[in-house]
């Protein structure tokens, strides 16, 4: 189950350096670490380009699509990773605005700062 | 060139690739030997923990770790590559099959580049899909109260899994398409393959079973009374034997590599044998038990080898169906002797479940590999394990231990539940 508050139980396969950095911004909502995770997660699951060139390095203004060559269901796994760790819930009207990692960043901020808020 | 006769000798289908991940080998060097030397792949199981289950064998594949239910988790041989965009949609026993059907289209001399995306090119598989990802995943739906459901809950664990991740991974354009008859489910890949190159629809088929060989996959026939309970291999997995009780459940992965003999002679692939035919026939009798004499076996038997043009004198082997229950195997042996001794005909007749146990729907193409092998390596496995011939099997020539003996002619046999029956006449290619 999703508890309001997440949990790193889905950062398990991640390096240690991951997890930390989650810890960091649940306690205290530090945005690099934020940044650090969800590049992590990103990176976790941006596919073999087909033409056999190199894997596309995932920075914040790239977009999941169109730079790195997400499918939808490489989306919706991210997603489901995203929806574990951090306890929230991303409907697809949600999705649909979360074009580039800042955009996954600052959604991720909002939802759980008001989570924490509510907490 | 275009008249039937030569039309239909371009359209033989024909044998260019073997792929193996199996408990007797997981290339073919190593199951050649194991087929030859009697070696089975037998080994204890631990089904959760619990030394209660009666339960104590299972046909585990070597130098795989599949038991998690995360695809990060898994290892297998360095020598396969899966991207993880592959490896997230397949279930355990997709691992196996991508590997045999790398190593099935390296034999068969293929690169990637001529498979994907070529119109003529199919995939026919078959496997159960996996129990063990399937509930996993349900599981999730049912804890969060249908809140959540993973992403792969479909594609990576029902019947049709093993198409979806190969397809996409080989760029296969022609046709994709995946059979479900139970045990008999990757003979029936293999046959309609045959069919779509004899008519013409397509010029090769990559053709693959796979199953796994978890508590979740295999226990649901111990509740059958289907299993054996022995402790011992060669106890537990006796195909035809007296004494037999049950089959040893077993996973793995088989390929093979079906062409047109005109496509393969066109590229110069060297050919390892022809499918000279294949006929099926059901029971109409029961859910899961054979009919008692085998109706159904007989007519697909009959059937294939009316459709191959040979005689059952002609036939030098029969790979047996026989997974060592007593009901399936006694009447797949009252078959064989309505089909051949009633004909005058003494084939050799040997399973080789003995060695790799019941790969449930698997074993059709791995054991139609198996026949390739005999023709192509100058063999014919025996029947390992086997010390007191069934009653049922009087006149039938069952050999202990391999012959060196090559086979022009073998058969192919195998049963599902739903009285379903396949059969496979596989010949020497003589140009």
């Amino acid at each position: 189950m999703t508890s309001p508050h997440g949990s790193s139980a889905p950062l398990a396969r991640f390096a240690p350096e991951v997890g930390a950095a989650f810890e960091r911004f649940r306690a205290a909502g530090d945005r690099a670490a934020l940044l650090l995770v969800v590049t992590a997660i990103v990176e976790s699951f941006v596919p073999t380009p087909r033409d056999g060139g190199p894997v596309p390095v995932v920075t914040p203004e790239k977009a999941l699509v169109d730079d790195l060559g997400f499918d939808s269901i490489a989306i919706a796994e991210a997603v489901f990773l995203f929806e574990d760790l951090f306890g929230v819930s991303i409907g697809n009207k949600d999705l649909a605005g979360l074009r580039t990692v800042r955009d996954l960043c600052e959604y991720v901020e909002r939802r759980a700062g008001a989570l924490r808020a509510s907490s | 060139m275009n008249d039937p006769e030569s039309q239909a000798r371009d359209r033989i289908p024909v044998v260019t690739g073997l792929g193996f991940i199996t408990p007797i080998g997981c290339d073919r060097a190593g199951v050649v030997r194991s087929l030859r030397e009697g070696r089975h792949g037998l080994v204890p199981a631990r089904f959760f923990d619990n030394p209660d289950v009666p339960v104590c064998l299972v046909g585990a594949v070597p130098d795989f770790a599949l038991e998690s239910t995360h695809p990060r988790d898994w290892r297998w041989p360095e020598r396969y590559s899966i991207p993880r965009e592959t490896l997230r949609a397949l279930a355990p026993h997709g691992v196996y099959a991508f590997c045999a059907l790398v190593q099935a289209l390296e034999a068969a001399g293929l690169g990637a580049a001529q498979v994907a995306g070529d119109a003529r090119t199919g995939l026919f598989s078959a496997s159960a899909g996996s129990a063990l990802m399937l509930h996993r995943f349900v599981d999730e739906i049912r804890a969060t109260r249908g809140m959540r459901a993973h992403p792969m809950c479909v594609v990576g664990s029902i019947a049709g899994t093993l198409n979806f991740g190969l397809a996409a991974h080989f760029g296969v354009a022609g046709a994709v398409c995946g059979f479900v008859s139970a045990c008999a489910s990757s003979s029936h890949a293999l046959g309609y393959a045959c069919d779509e190159i004899r008519l013409g629809r397509l010029d090769r088929v990559l053709v693959v079973g796979a199953e796994e060989h978890s508590a979740e996959t295999v226990l649901g026939f111990s509740g059958m009374r289907a299993l054996s309970t022995e402790t011992e291999p060669r106890l537990a997995s006796r195909p035809f034997d007296a004494g037999r009780d049950g089959f040893v459940g077993a996973g793995g992965g088989a390929a093979l590599i079906v062409e047109s003999a005109a496509a393969a002679q066109a590229r110069g692939a060297r050919i390892l044998a022809a499918i000279a035919g294949w006929g099926q026939g059901a029971d109409g009798h029961a859910i899961a038990v054979s009919h008692p004499e085998g109706a159904g076996l007989q007519r697909a038997m009959r059937a294939a080898l009316a459709d191959a043009r040979v005689e059952a004198r002609a036939v030098d082997w029969v790979c047996a169906h026989a997974t060592s229950t007593p009901a399936g195997d006694r009447a797949e042996a009252l078959a064989l002797r309505a089909v051949f001794a009633d004909a005058g005909a003494r084939p050799v007749v040997s399973s080789t479940k003995g060695l790799t146990g019941h790969p449930l729907s698997l074993s059709g193409v791995l054991e139609a590999a198996f026949g390739v092998l005999a023709i192509d390596e100058g063999f014919i496995p025996g029947n390992a394990h086997l010390v007191t011939p069934d009653a049922a099997c009087a006149g039938l020539d069952l050999p202990v231990a391999s012959l060196a003996r090559a086979p022009d002619v073998v058969v192919n046999n195998s049963s599902g539940f739903g009285g379903s029956n396949v059969c496979h006449v596989l010949r020497r290619w003589r140009g």
